[in-house]
């Protein structure tokens, strides 16, 4: 029941890109067209578990065991653009299909602060292994499904009859805070 | 030794980094994968080449041209 709560919480009520507007840059970027969303948002789901699995471990055995969590961050950015850089290399050797539908999106990831900050919020909250894992599959979902629902609004605001000033993105980051202030109304609920 | 160490995990991780970034670069994209790989590089975001910063400088660019 704890693990529920803890993914719907970070899932919804603390939406990565609403509620702690991290990975705006690939949200706004990737989100014109519905397919390329499902990609990003699969792609970010795979890359934040995976990136989690590793720094979480890494952070407790390593740098607590030595008394260098300072060095965190730049740890962390290191490990995590190699991880990037190797999951896509296996899935461009080993499956085209997969490629296509995720493996293309990855290079836009590598520089995603949501990855990073996933990492770094998951060893700062002292939680065990399996609720840093819960947390981060919630987080990545939240992505995703943020992704998705944006890039359907998106297709409607490019037909909309918006002034000429709020074209594009204007219009999509004044959207998206409508969104973030209808979620923070779920801020609190568990 | 704490200095010894952090140098150590920061050119570890910068060598596994360079490495699957050259293994990465020699692997070829599959032939049938290049159009939706072009498709998703083209983001729109900070970096995309149709992003709304990199029209205004090249405008600037062309003004003081």
């Amino acid at each position: 029941m704890d693990l529920v709560l803890l993914l719907i919480s970070s899932m919804i009520i603390n939406n990565i890109i609403l509620m702690q507007f991290l990975g705006l840059c690939s949200f706004f970027g990737v989100s014109t067209k519905v397919k390329t969303a499902l990609g990003m948002g699969a792609a970010v789901i795979v890359v934040i578990v995976i990136a989690t699995a590793i720094t979480y471990p890494l952070y407790h055995l390593v740098l607590v065991k030595y008394n260098i969590q300072y060095i965190d961050t730049i740890a962390f950015i290191l490990v995590i653009a190699s991880i990037v850089q190797l999951i896509e290399l296996v899935i461009k050797k080993f499956s085209q299909p997969l490629y296509k539908a995720l493996g293309v999106y990855l290079p836009l990831i590598t520089t995603n602060c949501a990855v990073l900050g996933v990492a770094l919020k998951v060893v700062a909250t002292p939680q065990s292994f399996p609720h840093a894992l819960v947390y981060a599959l919630g987080t990545a979902m939240g992505f995703a499904f943020m992704i998705i629902i944006f890039s359907t609004i998106r297709i409607r605001l490019e037909t909309a009859s918006v002034p000429k000033a709020f074209k594009g993105l204007p219009i999509a980051f004044i959207t998206t805070s409508l969104m973030s202030m209808a979620f923070l109304g779920l801020a609190g609920l568990i | 030794m704490e200095f010894i160490l952090i140098v150590g995990i920061i050119v570890a991780a910068s060598l596994i980094y360079i490495g699957s970034i050259y293994a990465n670069q020699t692997t070829e994209i599959p032939e049938s994968c290049k159009q939706a790989y072009l498709d998703a590089q083209n983001c729109s975001g900070c970096s995309g080449s149709g992003s709304c910063l990199t029209r205004a400088l090249e405008s600037i660019k062309e003004i003081k041209l």
